[in-house]
């Protein structure tokens, strides 16, 4: 079965070992208004982190930042060892909103296969790296549809197809679930733990809600204050797999999730 | 309340038989108006107008005219494209551009190209030429200032995909700048189009070079109101064919619009 093992095989980390990312002092200012300030964790391969906090406190600058989208006015974001400048090509983002990040002159097959076109990937592969990626969020049978003819949760399905077919070695989530509906959101959730357990990827994912970041995580970082900084690194020790009714209801859920939500609140 | 058949006809019947309708009421009017007063003025009937047009339609002069008219529109069209797109990129292109241009455009745009006709007719005669000048100076701002504007309208968001995709500058250019611009460039080309026509046609009328407004200048001289009627029709039944080319051309470049699609929310 090559085909089925192309997704799984193609990253670029095959492999090595030490931390995939590693933020070192990372701050950032607009202005005179300082954002962010002395950041150091390590992301590990295969770790899922949720970044959690209130509006407002800086995620989105976080996330451009760890991205290489935005360059932080002070210290560092290493990507497999070296210092992320641009965004860096074992790197693929999902954005929150699926509507303005899907290209709609384009099929959801084009929409995913665009990236691969230009890197130069060859017609047969990238199409079926394409299909492979489509499967893995269950949305085979939608290769020729345009994304405005999807339900928004469809979309977003759509947009994390054509970050898995990138290959990367990490897949960086802004608030991906935030706009959609709760059972939609569930659903997501689940189809984001399933993928990241079949390809084994890294995901680091900006959340404001407590329970999404709880209920996905191996590790929530806990972000608070004004310039923001680390309010904690939790580690989330509930078994695996989750499930949403069952996880939920356990009682070390709720302990955490008081944790996660007191680190944040309070000043 | 009674129900006519029409009332239960499907909508489709109905919007048909409402427009013929109003077609109808329209012909009548005009037939009463150029029996009563306008008789006294040559005013013709539909009657009368549609045996002239035949009449007309004939000629192989009626046709070289449109045909003409119609030339001088696309040509200058084309002039108006060919400047206009690629200042219209340098201007959006740059922020400072865009405000330093701001009060040139806003001037451009309002002065009415036929008063300058005095000073074009003196340079270029009654030829061609003029008309083809008169339609660049009047149909090249809404080019230019619709696409200075859609330069602005490439979502912030699809710039990040390009940029975390490491999409190439083709491929951004092609599947990410051009269709995003698209819809904005597409009004200025309509807006420059009708300006095209009704241009070509003022400048023959105007300046007295060949063309439908020559000859429809050259009826009313000799007060053949029956050939002025028809001849004025035509112009009117350009700008249709000219809108409809647009609307159908719009469907196939922008159908995936939202203004353009069947189907589907956001």
């Amino acid at each position: 079965m090559k085909t089925q093992t192309t997704l799984e095989e193609g990253r670029p980390d095959g492999g090595a070992s030490g931390p995939i990312m590693r933020i070192r002092g990372l701050g950032h200012s607009y202005g005179d208004r300082q954002v962010l300030e002395g950041l150091d964790f390590e992301v590990g391969r295969g770790e899922l982190m949720c970044i959690v906090g209130p509006s407002g406190v800086g995620k989105t600058t976080l996330l451009e930042c760890l991205t290489g989208l935005r360059r932080p006015s002070e210290g560092e974001v290493l990507f497999d060892g070296a210092r992320i400048e641009a965004p860096p090509r074992g790197l693929a983002i999902v954005f929150q909103d699926y509507s303005r990040s899907l290209m709609p002159w384009l099929s959801v097959l084009d929409n995913v296969v665009l990236p691969l076109r230009s890197a130069g990937v060859g017609k047969a592969e990238r199409e079926t790296t394409a299909r492979e990626a489509l499967s893995e969020v269950g949305l085979s049978d939608f290769t020729g549809h345009y994304p405005w003819q999807l339900s928004g949760g469809m979309q977003q399905r759509v947009a994390i197809a054509r970050a898995l077919a990138y290959r990367p070695a990490v897949v960086v989530m802004d608030e991906p679930f935030a706009s959609v509906d709760a059972q939609t959101r569930a659903d997501l959730e689940d189809l984001l733990l399933r993928v990241r357990e079949h390809l084994g990827i890294t995901v680091l994912l900006v959340t404001h809600d407590i329970d999404e970041a709880v209920y996905l995580s191996d590790r929530v970082l806990a972000l608070g204050g004004k310039p923001a900084g680390i309010r904690s690194l939790l580690t989330v020790d509930l078994p695996a797999p989750r499930e949403q009714v069952a996880t939920k209801a356990l009682p070390r859920f709720a302990e955490l999730r008081s944790q996660v939500y007191r680190l944040i609140r309070d000043v | 309340m009674t129900r006519t058949p029409l009332a239960a006809a499907p909508p489709g019947v109905r919007r048909l038989v409402n427009r013929l309708l109003a077609i109808l009421a329209a012909l009548a009017v005009w037939h009463l108006f150029a029996r009563g007063p306008g008789a006294s003025s040559g005013f013709p009937t539909p009657g009368e107008s549609l045996g002239s047009a035949a009449d007309l339609a004939g000629t192989g002069a009626y046709w070289s005219n449109i045909a003409t008219s119609v030339e001088t529109a696309l040509l200058g069209l084309a002039l108006a494209v060919l400047v206009g797109l690629p200042v219209g990129l340098l201007i959006g292109a740059n922020e400072h551009a865009r405000r330093s241009t701001q009060l040139v455009l806003d001037f451009g745009r309002t002065v009415p190209a036929i008063a300058l006709l005095p000073l074009f007719l003196l340079l270029f005669g009654a030829t061609r030429d003029l008309g083809l000048v008169l339609i660049l100076v009047s149909a090249v701002w809404p080019v230019i200032i619709q696409t200075s504007y859609a330069v602005g309208e490439i979502s912030p968001q699809l710039r990040r995909v390009g940029r975390a995709y490491h999409l190439s500058r083709w491929h951004r250019l092609r599947y990410l700048i051009a269709p995003s611009m698209l819809p904005f460039v597409f009004v200025g080309l309509r807006i420059a189009a009708t300006i095209s026509l009704l241009m070509a046609i003022s400048s023959e009328f105007l300046g007295g070079s060949d063309g439908l407004g020559y000859v429809l200048l050259q009826a009313m001289q000799v007060n053949d109101t029956h050939r002025a009627f028809v001849y004025s029709f035509t112009a009117a039944l350009l700008g249709l064919v000219l809108n409809l080319v647009f609307v159908l051309l719009q469907r196939r470049v922008l159908w995936w619009h939202p203004s353009v699609r069947k189907g589907g929310a956001a």
